[in-house]
């Protein structure tokens, strides 16, 4: 009896042992959620989908596909994780209905990370060094092997493409299309929130691109009838690109 | 006398049973596994990621040849893969539309194969086709091409002199019953994946700065890819870009007039996706040797690349998903020729070389 009282406490220590050290393994999930809207709508790839563009114009998308890059989570006291790497939205592959649209992209990343964070960090765009690359550097199925993401004649990737139709009741109609290029391009993005990352859940982290703002303001917008296709490094996709880093929250 | 009668039955089936499995038997062949087919990839290109569950080895590769060039495939041994992709015509067969099985046409034109191993997101002119070795199936069994069914390929394939033996080398399989589609589609993958061209066409050896340009081709260089402020841009590069001048997205460029999206009479990706955006949209093909693989579009409908040059600059019709990079070409006639000048700076014959893709018989 007292040998297999002893068996039994070996047994209860080794479980323990094991139980504790799976614990220590696991690591947390942070699924992060990235919706296209426009104007605070549902944006959708899909006909019918026309939302109100400058000076009576409606506006269509066809396409909305960026690198988003570095994400990390930044508390005030300064601690800064990083959870995220290289990912390239596709925005019209998802939201091709109103219920897609609802539901946006997500994305699931592992972290170490537990406890309260006041923002949310990433890059827009590619950093130097991954810009100074090119599709024969990586195997098929990579993100960066991707011709349709890198433009020759640049040697540089393209950050963002934004493509759609523009429309106004006199029947004038423009097809655009923006895309961007080039180191200086890239944006850092910072987005206050408060975020609390727990053990054993999956914490969900929701960002935003509103659609609308990345054309301006109302005092100053795209003219895109005039400006319809865009994409050399030019003082335009400079300009663009600061509105479209400020149109994520 | 009943059961003398019945024992005498009992071992003729046993004999019997006994003997079909000796056909079925491969054992006595002697099998040692194949070594690696290696080929050298173009140092500009990705490196294509090799498939762990199909690796590529020279048993793969030959037994994949043999399938690809012979018409037993087809259901009265009529066609072959290489009826439609000749490699003459860097892998496509000069038609508008492909004959299949009794002369049927279907509505594609045939695909270059070529650098296939590199594409990614789908294969076909709409993408139906996640990889090479689901692509090595489809055509079997499509009613306009082999109209065979699998079932019977494989009985033909158990029945045939050498095909057993084949895969045996490349899979080391101990029965004939082990022949399957995906063993033939397997072998098939491994043998296309070696067909790659583009890394010694003038376009690649003047990056390498091994020759020069004329000025007509440099021009054509720089209006492809908007390089020169100064020229218009011919817009080529948005859809046949990267290092293999092609795309993995699929594209409206304009070639019918639709009002609606129910409008087109091929909805090409979009009867894959079923996405509105997506119909009437095509996959971009490689430029690399497409002056081999006339005609052009995905129906073949035009003749030369002057008439593809023709469209893009006289021809877009209206859509509601025409890509707008196509709809916007500004390029005069002589500009027109000189990007014809710089594509063909793209012509690399130089997998015509290699013994490995020609036809075994």
């Amino acid at each position: 009896m007292k040998k297999f009282g002893k068996l039994l406490l070996v047994i209860s220590a080794l479980c323990f042992t094991i139980f504790n050290c799976t614990t220590e393994d696991e690591t947390n999930k942070i699924e992060l959620i990235i919706k296209g809207n426009y104007n605070n709508n549902p944006l959708v790839f899909a006909p019918g989908f026309q939302y109100d563009y400058f000076e009576g114009s409606k506006i269509s998308f066809t396409r909305s596909e960026f690198f988003l890059n570095n994400f990390k989570l930044v508390s005030k006291n300064g601690t800064i994780v990083d959870f995220g790497t290289l990912q390239h939205i596709k925005l019209q592959d998802y939201q091709y209905n109103l219920d897609k649209a609802n539901q946006g992209v997500k994305l699931i990343f592992e972290t170490d990370a537990v406890g309260d964070f006041d923002a949310l960090r990433f890059d827009l765009g590619l950093t130097q060094e991954l810009n100074a690359t090119n599709p024969s550097n990586y195997r098929t199925g990579h993100i960066l092997a991707e011709g349709d993401n890198y433009w020759s004649g640049w040697n540089s990737y393209i950050f963002s493409k934004t493509e759609g139709s523009l429309s106004d009741q006199q029947g004038k109609s423009v097809l655009f299309a923006y895309h961007s290029g080039f180191n200086n391009a890239l944006r850092h993005i910072d987005i206050s929130k408060n975020i609390q990352i727990k053990p054993d859940v999956l914490n969900s982290i929701t960002i935003e691109l509103d659609h609308s703002k990345i054309f301006g303001t109302k005092t100053d917008y795209v003219d895109i009838y005039k400006d319809n296709i865009i994409h050399e490094g030019t003082d335009f996709i400079n300009k663009f690109m600061d509105q479209f880093s400020k149109s994520f929250y | 006398m009943r059961n003398f009668a019945y024992c005498v039955y009992l071992s003729c089936c046993l004999f019997s049973c006994n003997d079909e499995n000796n056909s079925n038997d491969l054992t006595h062949i002697p099998y040692t596994p194949s070594e690696a087919y290696i080929i050298q990839y173009p140092d500009s290109f990705p490196i294509p990621t090799e498939n762990p569950e199909n690796k590529r080895t020279k048993a793969g590769v030959q037994l994949g040849r043999h399938l690809f060039y012979d018409p037993i495939l087809s259901l009265d041994s009529t066609i072959s893969c290489a009826s439609c992709h000749k490699p003459e015509f860097a892998f496509t067969d000069g038609k508008a539309l492909s004959p299949g099985v009794g002369g049927s046409l279907g509505t594609r034109s045939s695909m270059s194969i070529l650098n296939a191993v590199y594409f990614t997101n789908g294969l076909f002119w709409d993408g139906r086709s996640p990889d090479l070795i689901d692509q090595a199936k489809q055509p079997v069994e499509n009613p306009v091409e082999m109209h065979e069914s699998w079932p019977n390929v494989e009985k033909k394939l158990k029945r045939s002199k050498f095909y057993p033996e084949l895969f045996r080398a490349a899979f080391g399989i101990n029965s004939k019953s082990e022949i399957t589609k995906e063993l033939a589609a397997n072998a098939i993958a491994q043998w296309e994946s070696i067909l790659i061209a583009g890394g010694n066409s003038r376009y690649y050896k003047f990056l390498r700065k091994q020759t020069a340009f004329n000025s007509d081709e440099f021009e054509g260089f720089q209006l492809f890819f908007n390089l020169d402020p100064r020229l218009p841009d011919a817009q080529c590069g948005h859809c046949h870009t990267g290092r293999l001048f092609a795309s993995s997205n699929y594209f409206n460029n304009g070639l019918d007039s639709a009002n609606s999206f129910t409008e087109f009479k091929d909805p090409g990706r979009g009867a894959i996706t079923m996405a509105p955006l997506d119909s009437g949209r095509f996959k971009a093909p490689t430029l690399i040797n497409i002056h081999l693989t006339a005609p052009y579009m995905h129906d073949g409908r035009l003749g030369t690349m002057d008439e593809v040059m023709n469209h893009y600059t006289k021809q877009v019709k209206k859509a509601p998903n025409l890509d707008p990079n196509v709809a916007n070409l500004r390029i005069s006639e002589a500009q027109s020729r000189k990007v014809l000048s710089f594509i063909m700076t793209l012509i690399d014959t130089s997998y015509l070389q290699n013994p490995d893709i020609f036809s075994p018989f």
